[in-house]
């Protein structure tokens, strides 16, 4: 049991608990929004923390330089990948839980009908 | 910049510096902050959520400023752009705990403030809405 | 090793969930995102196989994996848009 394995083994724990969280969430939250909301952002968090885990894990160079580029390009694409859920659910007129407040969208969003109220 | 005609330029790099840097140290503190509490509201049983969809209008006018304020919007669980509008003043998020709508739009302009103190360039003239008036498309 | 292994059960459990949503999802939308869901929970089983099995290699598929899921999000996402569109 080296320090090297401890601050790994934390990494890979946090990591895993939030792609647990993730899950239980895809399974309980009432909407599309909220889904998209948390559980996109929460299991990619889940996966960069494994792999800042696996990268104290593992011995080699290569290997460190090949994950902190996939680090780097998740933390890019995560937000872009959330919105483009987001907008496809709002553009197909998902319907909203009950209970959620909506603001009056005028016009101009690319689409015609009226703002996505509970059904 | 063009920092030939101005003798103060090493002061306006550190101002600069200094406010990237407390913006992203501001962020980073949202940001953890916002991935406890959703984190949190999915683990507890029972529903403490408060979903809007919100309109917040945009003061971000180029469009590395708009697309870095999506990104910074949706990255940051809890909160998620589903719309620009056509002429690009406008922008509906959707907010997991939004119970107050205004507290919310609050919010989200406090973080365009700081992201735009950040990454507008400091001095006279340029600072709030300076030279962005040609690149906005008229509809 | 022991942690590693329990880790893996736990991913094999939410590619379950990410499955049932797949399958029940009400909107299509709900689809596009538990693709999303599942190429995360790959990606971490993959990286904590090569820890695993000591195989390093395994890794170069991890950035490979995070690109294509990253393209398949958006175009899965583009297809629901524009279907319901039209």
């Amino acid at each position: 049991m080296t320090a090297q394995t401890v601050v790994g083994d934390a990494f890979v724990l946090v990591g895993v608990f939030l792609i647990g969280v993730a899950a239980i969430g895809l399974l309980r939250l009432p909407d599309v929004y909220n889904r998209a909301n948390a559980v996109a952002k929460a299991a990619s968090l889940g996966l960069v923390s494994v792999l800042l885990g696996v990268v104290v894990l593992t011995p080699g160079v290569t290997a460190v330089v090949v994950l902190l580029v996939a680090i780097a390009l998740q933390l890019f694409t995560v937000p872009i990948a959330g919105y483009k859920i987001g907008e496809a659910a709002f553009l197909s007129g998902a319907p909203v839980a009950p209970g959620t407040h909506c603001d009056d969208l005028g016009a101009g969003y690319g689409r015609d009908g009226a703002p996505p109220t509970g059904r | 910049m063009n920092g030939s005609d101005s003798p103060s330029v090493p002061h306006r790099a550190v101002v600069r510096g200094r406010r990237i840097a407390s913006f992203a140290a501001a962020y980073l503190v949202r940001f953890l902050r916002a991935n406890y509490r959703v984190a949190r509201e999915i683990v507890t049983p029972g529903d403490g959520l408060a979903p809007a969809i919100v309109e917040v209008p945009l003061r971000s006018r180029t469009p590395f400023e708009i697309a870095s304020y999506m990104s910074l919007v949706s990255l940051a669980p809890g909160s998620v752009a589903l719309a620009l509008s056509e002429d690009r003043s406008r922008l509906a998020v959707h907010g997991m705990h939004a119970g107050d709508p205004e507290h919310f739009r609050a919010d989200l302009r406090e973080l365009e403030d700081q992201m735009l103190a950040a990454w507008r360039p400091v001095g006279p003239g340029r600072d709030a809405t300076g030279d962005d008036s040609t690149r906005r498309r008229t509809t | 090793m022991i942690l590693i292994d329990a880790a893996l059960v736990v991913l094999a459990l939410a590619l379950v969930v990410a499955t049932v949503r797949l399958v029940v999802g009400p909107t299509d939308a709900d689809r596009a995102l538990s693709v999303d869901f599942g190429f995360a929970v790959v990606i971490a089983a993959v990286a904590l196989l090569a820890v695993r099995l000591d195989a390093p290699a395994l890794l170069d598929l991890v950035l490979v994996a995070t690109l294509v899921g990253f393209l398949s999000t958006v175009a899965f996402a583009r297809l629901v848009a524009a279907r319901s569109s039209s």
